[in-house]
C-alpha cells in the first residue's frame, strides 16, 4: 500500500527543537520535511508559499504569537491540517489555538517514533485529545448550543445543525472527558477505531465551524454584516 | 498651599479621633467598632452639645439643656475613657446606655411636645450597630418597653402637640443625625469588605505559594537532584537520567494541571490523571482498568481538595507502578450514595505488611494527612503477597448535574 508521503513544515524559534524535529520525520518513510521558520513572519511566508499538509506551529514566537499563523493559515489555506507544538498541553494555551483552526497538538519532549505517529494520526483523523481539553470543548460547544437555541430562533437552523454535536459525538466527548482511551471508547460505543477517530476530526473541525459563526452572530448583532448577504 | 493642608489635617484629625489616635488598626479585628463608637460619640457630643445651646439661649428650656449638658459631658466622657481604656466591649455599652437614657430622660421631660418622639428613631441604629443583634434587641426592648408604657398610660392625658419652630429644628437634626448614623455605619461596613478581601486574596496567595513550593522541593527538586547526581556520579545510564528527567517534566504537567481552574468536575481530574500518567502505567507492564461513572457535578468542592484529591489517588498509582510489581491495577469511581463519592484503587501486585515500620514512611502519612484535609475518609487494605486496595470515601454536599 503506498500512499504519498505526507508534507510537514515547522515554526518554533528554538533551533534544537527545529532539528530535532526535523531528523525525526525525515526517518519516517510516510514523511516528508517541507521547511522550518523561527518567526511569525516568516512562518506565515514558509507555510503560504509551500502549503504543506501538516504545519507544527509554536505559540509563543519572538515577534509575535503563534495564534497569528494558525488563525491565517487556517483562513487562506483550509488544506492545511495545524497542529499546537506546546511544553505542557495545558488547557488555556491547546484550547484557544484549536478554536483558532489548529486540529490537535505535540508536546514538544514527545519522543521521535510517537511524534511521527501523531502526525500520522492527525491526518487520517482526529488528533489526540486530553480530558481536560475534551470537557472544555464538551461545556463550550453546550453553551454556544443553548446561546443560539435562545437568540437565534429558527432563522440559522442550517448552519447551527452542521455544527451542532450529535448523540454520539456528546457521548465520545464526555467518555472522552472522564479519561478513556480512544480503544476503550470505541469497544464502549461498540464502533471500530477508525470511526472513532473521524468523529474526532469532525469535532475538531465543529469546534472552529462554531468559533466562525459565533463571529458571524457577533458581527450581525453589531450591525457590520447583513445575514442576506452571506447566502 | 494653607487650604490643602488645613484640609489634610481636618483628614488627619478626623483619622486619629476614629482610630483612637492610631491604635486600632484597620486590619484589626476590632478596628470597625471602634470606628463606630468614636463616631457615634463624636455624633451624640454634637448633637447634645448643640441642643444644649439651643434650648439655653434659644428655647430657653433650662430643665431639658441640664439634661443635654449631661449627656454631652457623658458622651465626651466615655470618649476619653474609650481612647485611653481600649475597651471595646464596655465603650459600646456605655455609649449605648448613655444614648439611651438621654433619649428617655428627654421624653420624660418633654413629653410628646416638640416632636421629641422623632429622636427615638436614632436609638435601634446605636443599639445594634454597636452591640450586635442580640444585645442590641435587648437594648432596644429596654428603651421602648418604657416608652411604649408611657404613651399608652398618657392616651387622653396629652394635648394635641403645637407645630413650631422648635419642632423643626427637633425634626430636621433627628433626620440628620439618623442619616449620619447609618452612613458612617455603611461606610465602615464597606471597609471591612474590601479588607476582608484583601486579607483573603493575600491569604490565598500565601497558600497557592506555600503549596506550589512545597510540590517544587517534593517533587520536582527531589527528581531533577536524583537525575543530577546519578549523572554526575556516572551510576546511572543515559537511559534512566532520561526517564528521570521525563518523570519531572511529568509532574510539572500534572502540577500545571492541578494550577488550572477546577469547578467540581472530579471525573475529568481523575481523566486527566490518567492522561498524564499513560506512559508510566504502560511502560510498568501494568494492565489497567478503568471505570469511571458518569459522575454528577460538585460544586461545592474547593481547588484545594480537588488538588487533595489529584494527590491522593496520583501518589496511590505512583506507589503500585513503583513499588507494587504488578501485573494489573484498576480505578472505580462511582457515586456509593448521593453525598459519597468513592474512589478505588486495586492492584494485585506484592502487597506490604502495614504494621510494620517501613510502611508507615512518609508516603502514606502524606495521603492520610491529605485525606484529613479532604475530610474523607481513607482505607487501605493490603497482605504481603495479595495486593493492595487503597478506597477513598469522599463526602459530597450538593451535587448537580451538569
Amino acid at each position: 500500500m503506498t500512499r504519498e508521503k505526507i508534507s510537514v513544515a515547522l515554526v518554533d524559534d528554538d533551533p534544537a527543537v527545529r532539528q530535532r524535529f526535523k531528523a525525526s520525520i525525515e526517518k519516517h518513510p510516510d514523511l516528508f520535511w517541507l521547511g522550518e521558520a523561527g518567526c511569525v513572519r516568516s512562518g506565515k511566508a514558509l507555510a503560504l508559499s509551500s502549503s504543506p499538509r501538516v504545519l507544527l506551529v509554536d505559540l509563543g514566537l519572538p515577534d509575535g504569537s503563534g495564534m497569528e499563523i494558525i488563525k491565517e493559515v487556517n483562513q487562506k489555506q483550509p488544506t492545511t491540517e495545524i497542529m499546537v507544538v506546546s511544553m505542557f498541553g495545558d488547557e488555556g494555551h491547546v484550547v484557544q489555538a484549536i478554536e483558532a483552526g489548529a486540529s490537535g497538538y505535540i508536546l514538544k519532549d514527545t519522543d521521535d517514533l510517537s511524534l511521527a505517529e501523531h502526525i500520522i494520526q492527525l491526518c487520517d483523523g482526529g488528533s489526540p485529545m486530553s480530558p481536560m481539553i475534551a470537557r472544555h470543548l464538551l461545556k463550550r460547544m453546550q453553551a454556544t448550543e443553548a446561546y443560539s437555541k435562545k437568540n437565534l430562533g429558527n432563522n440559522l437552523d442550517d448552519s447551527s445543525e452542521a455544527a451542532s454535536l450529535t448523540r454520539r459525538e456528546m457521548q465520545l466527548l464526555k467518555l472522552l472527558a472522564r479519561g478513556y482511551t480512544y480503544r476503550e471508547v470505541a469497544e464502549d460505543l461498540n464502533v471500530s477505531s477508525h470511526t472513532v477517530n473521524s468523529h474526532i476530526k469532525n469535532l475538531y473541525r465543529k469546534l472552529s465551524v462554531k468559533t466562525k459563526n459565533e463571529a458571524v452572530f457577533a458581527a450581525t448583532r453589531q450591525g457590520l454584516l447583513d445575514m442576506r448577504a452571506l447566502d | 498651599m494653607n487650604k490643602p493642608s488645613f484640609l489634610q489635617n481636618g483628614i488627619l484629625l478626623w483619622r486619629n479621633l476614629t482610630s483612637c489616635g492610631g491604635a486600632f488598626r484597620p486590619e484589626g479585628r476590632d478596628y470597625r467598632r471602634a470606628f463606630l463608637i468614636n463616631v457615634m460619640l463624636l455624633a451624640a457630643m454634637g448633637v447634645f452639645g448643640l441642643f444644649t445651646l439651643l434650648n439655653l439661649l434659644v428655647f430657653n428650656d433650662f430643665e431639658v439643656a441640664m439634661v443635654d449638658l449631661l449627656a454631652f459631658i457623658c458622651s465626651s466622657t466615655a470618649l476619653i475613657y474609650f481612647r485611653t481604656s481600649r475597651d471595646v466591649e464596655r465603650s459600646s455599652f456605655i455609649t449605648t446606655f448613655i444614648v439611651g437614657l438621654a433619649l428617655l430622660v428627654f421624653l420624660y421631660l418633654t413629653k410628646h411636645y416638640e416632636y421629641s418622639l422623632f429622636w427615638l428613631a436614632t436609638f435601634p441604629p446605636f443599639a445594634y450597630f454597636l452591640n450586635g443583634t442580640k444585645r442590641g434587641t435587648l437594648a432596644v426592648a429596654m428603651l421602648f418597653l418604657p416608652v411604649f408604657v408611657m404613651l399608652v398610660v398618657n392616651l387622653g392625658v396629652w394635648q394635641p402637640a403645637p407645630y413650631e419652630l422648635v419642632s423643626i429644628y427637633n425634626i430636621s437634626i433627628a433626620f440628620i443625625a439618623l442619616a449620619i448614623l447609618v452612613y458612617f455605619y455603611e461606610k465602615s461596613r464597606h471597609q471591612a469588605h474590601v479588607q476582608l478581601q484583601f486579607i483573603k486574596a493575600r491569604e490565598a496567595t500565601e497558600k497557592e505559594r506555600n503549596r506550589l513550593l512545597r510540590e517544587m522541593h517534593d517533587g520536582l527538586g527531589a527528581q531533577l537532584t536524583t537525575a543530577l547526581y546519578a549523572t554526575r556520579n556516572e551510576q546511572a545510564s543515559i537511559d534512566e537520567v532520561a526517564n528521570y528527567l521525563q518523570l519531572a517534566l511529568e509532574d510539572l504537567r500534572i502540577m500545571m494541571d492541578s494550577m488550572q481552574a477546577f469547578d467540581g468536575d472530579v471525573a475529568t481530574l481523575l481523566g486527566q490523571l490518567r492522561y498524564r500518567l499513560e506512559r508510566r502505567i504502560q511502560q510498568a507492564g501494568l494492565e489497567l482498568t478503568w471505570k469511571v461513572d458518569d459522575l454528577p457535578n460538585f460544586p461545592a468542592m474547593t481547588p484545594q481538595d480537588a488538588l487533595n484529591l489529584q494527590r491522593i489517588v496520583q501518589e496511590t498509582l505512583v506507589n503500585t507502578i513503583k513499588h507494587a510489581k504488578a501485573s494489573k491495577i484498576s480505578l472505580v469511581a462511582k457515586m456509593k450514595a448521593p453525598n459519597c463519592l468513592k474512589i478505588q484503587v486495586t492492584d494485585n501486585g506484592c502487597g506490604f505488611d502495614d504494621q510494620q515500620d517501613g510502611f508507615t514512611g512518609r508516603g502514606l502519612s502524606n495521603l492520610h494527612y491529605r485525606a484529613v484535609e479532604l475530610n474523607a475518609g481513607l482505607t487501605i487494605n493490603t497482605q504481603p503477597s495479595k495486593g493492595c486496595c487503597v478506597a477513598l470515601l469522599i463526602p459530597v454536599a450538593k451535587t448537580s448535574n451538569s
